[in-house]
């Protein structure tokens, strides 16, 4: 056999077989140790008809299937605006004076926050 | 007074009889191998070792003593006399040199030899037709006997029949053929060209039978026969007419005695030599190098003396040992034949370029052992353990990518026991473990594959200078 040709074959076999990943990245966001960053973009900023729906989305980075793994929906007046689904919230109760209420979608990795103004203005 | 002379008789034989007793099978000091049977039961004797079993004087004192216990009678006394004396037998033409094979019927089911049999036999054994027999007892006479050497009827073999003399419960004596001599002369039970054995069996017929009995001859008890048979062999060869080619010049032996033979051998004393190492080559302490030496001058000696058989049978361990044994080009051609025949081919032998086996066992792990057999050997369990180092790292990669497709699935909409954030993590860590166990694995062939090729190597390149050595054999002064 050439011996050049047996060193490359050699070295292909090497480098083909060294396949071993580096260490698996984390990247499920119920993973406290995850690096995932997040935000929520507010798709409507004001509500004040009576059980009117505000939505909110949430942009990840890096990006994931956040139908499949939800976060917690949390208002901090939920007396007023109440999670119901998937980045949505309603209108329970009309407060005579605008008010702005954090809405938060939590994971135990981030926590993204955003504020809806509830109310006539 | 008569009891107090048969326990001195009892004393006497029990004394003498047990002085020589009947070996087991497979013996190595020259006593006759006993071979039972349920039908008869088989002496083998070599006639050297039965010239060392005794002096024709004990063997008559004994004879004398056990007919008078058992009884014992001895048919043709006055023959006796005319047999050679025991010395001539170890001193006699190797051509008439055989192995006996003493078939003797069982005895009403009982051992027919029981008790004193070596005496009894080793007369049978020198012609004196000894005979055994106690009131009342019967037998199956032997009626046929053939040798079978590697499932062939040896010819040579010559079935003579003995005489049992037997008493019936009146006291009345009857004589009659019981029993069966099997005279075969050693060269027909030659070892093959590897210096292998034959599978020998003696077959028997007894009267009232139509099947033949076989009982195997142990190749233990060939080998023995062989090797007592060979230092007198050397005295009975004329010396091969000497030829213009150069002798060998066996390398300095370690053991003095060795050494001996070696002088013995270059001043062309081939008997002296041979006897010699043959007798150190009985001396389980000796160096490989030195049994090598041994064999060899005793193997060359026998060549000269020209008897090839002898010399196979000598120089075949030392090339079993060493496949590679060749003697220096141009010397002793007749033995370096003989060792070409027995050794494994040159190219087999010969050593590879370093450089080569590096790229060999770069490529394929274990590849880098061409040579001889056992390294071969060795280079398939190389391989094994640098595959199956592999085969465990892929095995452990395989679990660390399923522990992460579990890992990313984990979400509080599952059902589980767990909290997600401590599944999460608990598989995570799960994932990192076999991943890193795959990667151990894997450094572990990469590292067992690079020392197995360096190591291959270097026994290549020791392998290269121990082949000048085995190669050319007493090439140098």
């Amino acid at each position: 056999m050439n011996a050049r040709r047996a060193l490359g074959v050699a070295v292909g076999l090497l480098v083909a077989a060294s396949c071993v990943p580096g260490p698996f990245e984390r990247l499920n966001p119920y993973d406290p140790n995850a690096s995932i960053t997040g935000r929520l973009e507010v798709l409507t900023d004001t509500v004040s008809a009576y059980l009117e729906i505000a939505e909110v989305r949430l942009i990840t980075e890096p990006a994931f299937d956040v139908d499949a793994l939800p976060p917690t929906w949390v208002s901090d007046q939920s007396a007023i605006l109440t999670p119901i689904e998937g980045g949505r919230f309603q209108l329970i109760s009309t407060p005579t004076v605008p008010t702005s209420v954090t809405v938060r979608a939590i994971y135990p990795s981030f926590t993204a926050t955003a504020v809806i103004v509830a109310g006539r203005p | 007074m008569r009891c107090r002379r048969v326990v001195a008789l009892r004393a006497t034989l029990t004394l003498a009889c047990g002085a020589l007793p009947l070996s087991a099978q497979g013996v190595d000091d020259g006593r006759p191998v006993y071979l039972p049977s349920p039908s008869v039961e088989i002496l083998m004797i070599d006639r050297v070792s039965a010239g060392r079993l005794a002096d024709e004087r004990l063997i008559r004192r004994l004879l004398d003593d056990c007919a008078r216990l058992m009884p014992i009678s001895v048919a043709n006394r006055g023959e006796a006399s005319r047999l050679p004396p025991v010395s001539t037998w170890a001193t006699s033409p190797p051509e008439s040199w055989a192995l006996e094979f003493l078939i003797f019927p069982r005895s009403g089911g009982r051992s027919h030899c029981e008790g004193d049999r070596t005496a009894v036999h080793a007369g049978v054994a020198r012609g004196l037709q000894v005979v055994q027999g106690s009131p009342g007892e019967t037998w199956r006479p032997v009626v046929s006997a053939r040798l079978v050497v590697n499932g062939r009827s040896v010819d040579a073999a010559v079935a003579t029949p003995i005489r049992l003399r037997r008493l019936s419960a009146a006291g009345l004596e009857s004589v009659e053929d019981a029993a069966m001599r099997l005279t075969v002369p050693i060269d027909s039970l030659a070892p093959s060209v590897q210096g292998l054995m034959p599978v020998v069996s003696v077959h028997v017929r007894v009267a009232g039978d139509v099947t033949w009995h076989e009982v195997e001859v142990p190749a233990a008890a060939l080998d023995a026969a062989w090797r007592r048979a060979l230092p007198a062999r050397l005295s009975y060869r004329a010396p091969r007419l000497p030829t213009d080619e150069q002798s060998i010049v066996p390398p300095p032996a370690r053991d003095r005695y060795l050494q001996r033979a070696r002088d013995a051998f270059m001043e062309g004393d081939y008997s002296d030599a041979a006897r010699l190492a043959l007798v150190r080559l009985d001396d389980d302490t000796l160096s490989v190098e030195d049994t090598r030496l041994a064999r060899v001058i005793a193997g060359l000696s026998f060549i000269e003396q020209g008897d090839d058989l002898a010399a196979r049978l000598v120089l075949a361990p030392a090339v079993r040992d060493e496949p590679c044994l060749a003697l220096a080009p141009g010397r002793a051609e007749a033995a370096a034949a003989m060792l070409a025949e027995l050794a494994r081919p040159a190219a087999r032998c010969r050593p590879a370029r370093p450089l080569r086996v590096a790229l060999q066992g770069a490529v394929l792990p274990g590849f880098g052992r061409p040579t001889s057999g056992m390294r071969r050997l060795a280079g398939v369990v190389e391989a094994a353990i640098v595959v199956s180092f592999l085969a465990r790292s892929q095995q452990r990669l395989r679990v660390a990518e399923q522990r992460y497709d579990d890992y990313l699935a984990v979400s509080r909409l599952q059902p589980a026991l767990e909290f997600p954030a401590y599944r999460a993590q608990r598989l995570y860590k799960d994932t990192e473990s076999a991943r890193r166990a795959a990667l151990i694995s894997f450094q572990s062939a990469i590292v067992a594959w690079g020392l197995f090729t360096a190591e291959a190597v270097v026994s290549e390149l020791g392998w290269g200078t121990y082949y000048e050595t085995v190669s050319r054999y007493g090439g140098a002064p």
